[in-house]
């Protein structure tokens, strides 16, 4: 049980990642982009890598998106996610919790457009 | 060569195909959760492959192992043999991509006279350590601070959720369906059943329990997915013309090919979703080789989930992209089907998980006809490795 009590939550303090948490806590959904030649840094890195400029800066998108690909998780592969397993398994058929549900039980991936 | 992506590309290897030869192997047993330990299962399997190739330790001067998995490092060898002599070493062998690299790194250590018989281990006891979760297949990637910082926190990880997101993707672009994905698993499934050292030798099974068994993440399965295992095994290489006076048939190294992916462990990065860097590996493996996709006998894949064979099926250019669903059914993947007889030991999936260095063994043995599931007139054999920043492409053949 030694990941139950080290589960790696983002760390707020993270240089290169912090950023995209600020954001969130702005309700943005935020990409670091490059000044210089206004590409998208994805992952985040200290220095553009087509062009070197330093700094690439978070920068809020439009949210749209469209999806990608998915998975409903069935089982849980770390014991901290065993409750959102569960809740997704004890909630079907209520549909205000199974949304809850879905934001926990599965994993969605959208592409930005 | 396949032209340089956007997303990966092949790494140069010196030409040294045909110079040296795999001569010896060993393997522990393949089993649940043992007690043992990585190095007292690496021990044994060593012994053997040592003993196999009619070697004794000091025999041995180059050893080479997996940095992510070091169960028989330079120390731990020198420990227990009590071996004081020169010793080439690399950390760049062992399972997975290293399985398929460590005849190669021991063909230039050899060209380069600075080893004559090179030792390559790999084993884990992830079965015995997976109650402490101490061990197994995604610790090492919770040390990646992107993986931590913006994967984790949401649920995207690890293996199982990587591998069904690229599974469901397939399934869109090509119309894969689960029967496709289940043709692979009953093909590893029924080569363990032939196989008394599988950890799965006594559990059949048919397209129906494979399709009724537990989603685990959707749309993959519990037999899309790989046993957690303990086990390891062995090999020795040595130059050829070493290996024509030794025991056993030379099993001939002609071709290794490696590739690598710029976006590394971050799946949901590749540009090329459904691929994987095996595209860039297996050309010049084959070109090496001086073969193609139709002269290989057997293929062994490294498969922790039956979507990645079926991925590196297409990638090796066996058939063309998103044509892996129709190539692999109508069991064309049994030792015996007369198609391509693949992961003839039954695979990570029904063998056992020890990272495909049994992959590599396997083939040694149907080279040999000594396999369990042998297939008949095995001239050239092939193992593809992935650790998935990298894949690397290894060709056996008879001593032609």
């Amino acid at each position: 049980m030694k990941l139950h009590h080290d589960f790696p939550f983002p760390d707020p303090a993270d240089q290169l990642t912090s950023g995209f948490w600020s954001a969130a806590d702005r309700l943005e959904l935020a990409i670091p982009r490059c000044a210089r030649c206004l590409r998208w840094v994805w992952y985040p890195e200290a220095v553009c890598p087509t062009c070197a400029e330093p700094d690439p800066a978070w920068t809020a998108t439009s949210g749209r998106a469209s999806l990608f690909t998915w998975t409903e998780v069935h089982r849980a592969l770390l014991p901290e996610y065993a409750d959102w397993c569960l809740t997704s398994l004890r909630s079907s058929r209520s549909r205000r919790i199974r949304r809850f549900a879905w934001s926990r039980g599965w994993s969605v991936h959208v592409r930005l457009t | 060569m396949t032209p340089a992506s956007a997303w990966g590309q092949p790494v140069d290897l010196v030409d040294l195909g045909g110079s040296v030869a795999i001569v010896g192997i060993g393997e522990t047993s393949y089993t649940g959760p043992s007690g043992r330990t990585g190095r007292g299962l690496a021990i044994e399997a060593a012994e053997r492959a040592i003993a196999d190739a009619g070697l004794t330790p000091d025999d041995i001067d180059g050893l080479t192992w997996s940095a992510a998995e070091p169960a028989l490092d330079e120390a731990a060898f020198r420990e227990h043999f009590g071996h004081r002599g020169e010793l080439f070493t690399s950390a760049m062998g062992g399972g997975m991509t290293g399985a398929a690299m460590a005849p190669h790194i021991a063909a230039q250590a050899i060209a380069e006279g600075r080893a004559t018989h090179v030792l390559n281990t790999y084993a884990v006891a992830w079965a015995t350590e997976r109650a402490s979760m101490t061990g197994g297949p995604g610790k090492g990637h919770l040390t990646f601070p992107e993986k931590v910082n913006l994967e984790v926190p949401f649920g995207f990880f690890p293996q199982p959720i990587y591998f069904a997101a690229i599974a469901r993707r397939h399934m869109i672009d090509f119309g894969t369906t689960s029967a496709h994905l289940g043709e692979i698993a009953l093909a590893c499934r029924a080569h363990a059943n032939l196989n008394p050292d599988a950890v799965m030798h006594d559990r059949p099974m048919s397209m129906s329990e494979y399709l009724d068994s537990p989603m685990i993440t959707d749309p993959l399965r519990k037999y899309d997915c790989c046993l957690i295992s303990d086990g390891g095994a062995a090999f020795v290489t040595t130059s050829i013309d070493r290996a024509r006076h030794l025991r056993h048939p030379p099993a001939v190294m002609a071709g290794v090919g490696l590739g690598t992916s710029n976006t590394m462990y971050h799946w949901s990065l590749q540009p090329a979703f459904t691929s994987t860097p095996q595209q860039f590996a297996a050309p010049g493996a084959f070109a090496m080789a001086g073969i193609g996709p139709d002269d290989v006998d057997v293929l062994t894949l490294y498969d922790p989930f039956t979507i990645l064979s079926l991925i590196q099926i297409e990638d090796m250019g066996f058939c063309g992209k998103g044509e892996g669903g129709p190539f692999v059914s109508g069991g064309r993947l049994r030792h015996d089907g007369g198609g391509l007889p693949f992961n003839t030991h039954g695979g990570l999936l029904s063998h056992a998980y020890v990272l495909g260095i049994a992959h590599v063994v396997e083939l040694v043995k149907q080279l040999r006809g000594t396999a369990a599931a042998q297939v008949s007139g095995c001239e050239v054999a092939v193992y593809g490795g992935y650790t998935g920043g990298d894949a690397a492409t290894l060709v056996l053949t008879g001593d032609r």
